[in-house]
């Protein structure tokens, strides 16, 4: 069975609220519904929506005092991240070909409102041409079997490329956070990719994507 | 009025009205679930410190069902940077990583 779906996101709705005195950071897309959450990681969490199944956002637990390590105005710049999260559509395409066991994620982002309007008429959009690279080379790796793609020139990230999904997929996206968090506070020279996954994220505070794979 | 909870190892925690306002702000599904934010305290299944912030203190049980919300779900409590007020509390249904190292039961 192959199948692709296209899943489009808007943060037009994108609330947040934190809470200086506990340090704990709510971001959420939309009014507040009920909703569980899937840990990632003891300080983050995405909330995903009971009925219907939707992204509700996500909470970070000790937001000052950990991004502080990696980036000491990450409380103040919040208000602009979270202005331009809100400007922010992405779309988000998932194919899966059951005779290669394959399945390709591709993210792209789309500006809202008047800001679109003058990207649309100013700026041509056609396919750029993109490769491949391995997250990890290690063979006994859970992430030999994650490629992330990257258009040519630029080498931009656009889309992630899971082998052997239904072996290994569960355990590839569980390693692709992995990667990315130990990339932020425990960077090695191997994780290059997983880290450019991350600067992409961080600078458009793009978090959100994340659970939007989780939870599609 | 707050609540005070004793731990199993013997600290005492305290939920504050403001506190739990802001937890049923933003997880709304909490709001009949107090007592099971508070028996989370005494009861827990673990109780860790932080991976990436070793001086939080986050507490963990697991219930077979959650009226309402759903089956096989944890009740998470972070405690705040003094170790003593509750910061946050939701329910998880899948944790990816481990939340830390764990302090009780010492096996």
């Amino acid at each position: 069975m192959a199948f692709n779906i296209v899943q489009k996101f808007e943060f037009d709705r994108v609330d947040y609220s934190y809470d200086r005195s506990i340090d704990v950071l709510e971001v959420s897309f939309g009014p507040p519904a009920p909703s569980v959450a899937l840990q990632i990681e003891d300080w983050l969490a995405v909330r995903v929506g009971v009925t219907p199944p939707s992204f509700q956002g996500m909470t970070i637990v000790g937001f000052r005092k950990i991004f502080q390590k990696i980036h000491g105005y990450a409380e103040q710049e919040l208000p602009k991240r979270m202005k331009r999260l809100a400007h922010t559509s992405i779309q988000i395409s998932l194919s899966y070909d059951d005779q290669s066991d394959t399945l390709i994620v591709r993210l792209s982002e789309r500006l809202l409102g008047w800001r679109g309007i003058v990207k649309k008429l100013f700026h041509r959009v056609s396919p750029a041409p993109s490769i491949f690279e391995s997250l990890s080379s290690h063979p006994e790796d859970s992430l030999r079997n994650i490629y992330v793609e990257k258009t040519l020139p630029s080498k931009q990230i656009v889309g992630v490329k899971i082998l052997e999904f239904t072996k290994a997929g569960p355990s590839a996206v569980e390693g692709i956070f992995g990667a990315m968090i130990d990339s932020i506070f425990e960077p090695t020279e191997q994780d290059g990719n997983a880290h450019l996954i991350v600067n992409a994220l961080i600078s458009k505070l793009d978090w959100p994507r994340l659970g939007k794979l989780v939870a599609s | 009025m707050p609540d005070i909870v004793q731990d199993p190892t013997g600290l005492e925690v305290v939920l504050l009205d403001e506190c739990w306002r802001h937890i049923v702000s933003h997880h709304p599904e909490m709001e009949p679930l107090k007592e099971l934010v508070l028996e989370t305290i005494r009861q827990p299944n673990g109780i860790y410190n932080g991976k990436r912030d070793p001086s939080r203190r986050i507490y963990r049980k697991s219930y077979t069902e959650v009226p309402n919300v759903g089956n096989s779900l944890d009740v998470l409590v972070f405690l705040g940077d003094d170790g003593k007020h509750v910061a946050t509390s939701y329910l998880i249904a899948y944790s990816f990583r481990m939340l830390g190292r764990l302090v009780w039961p010492l096996t």
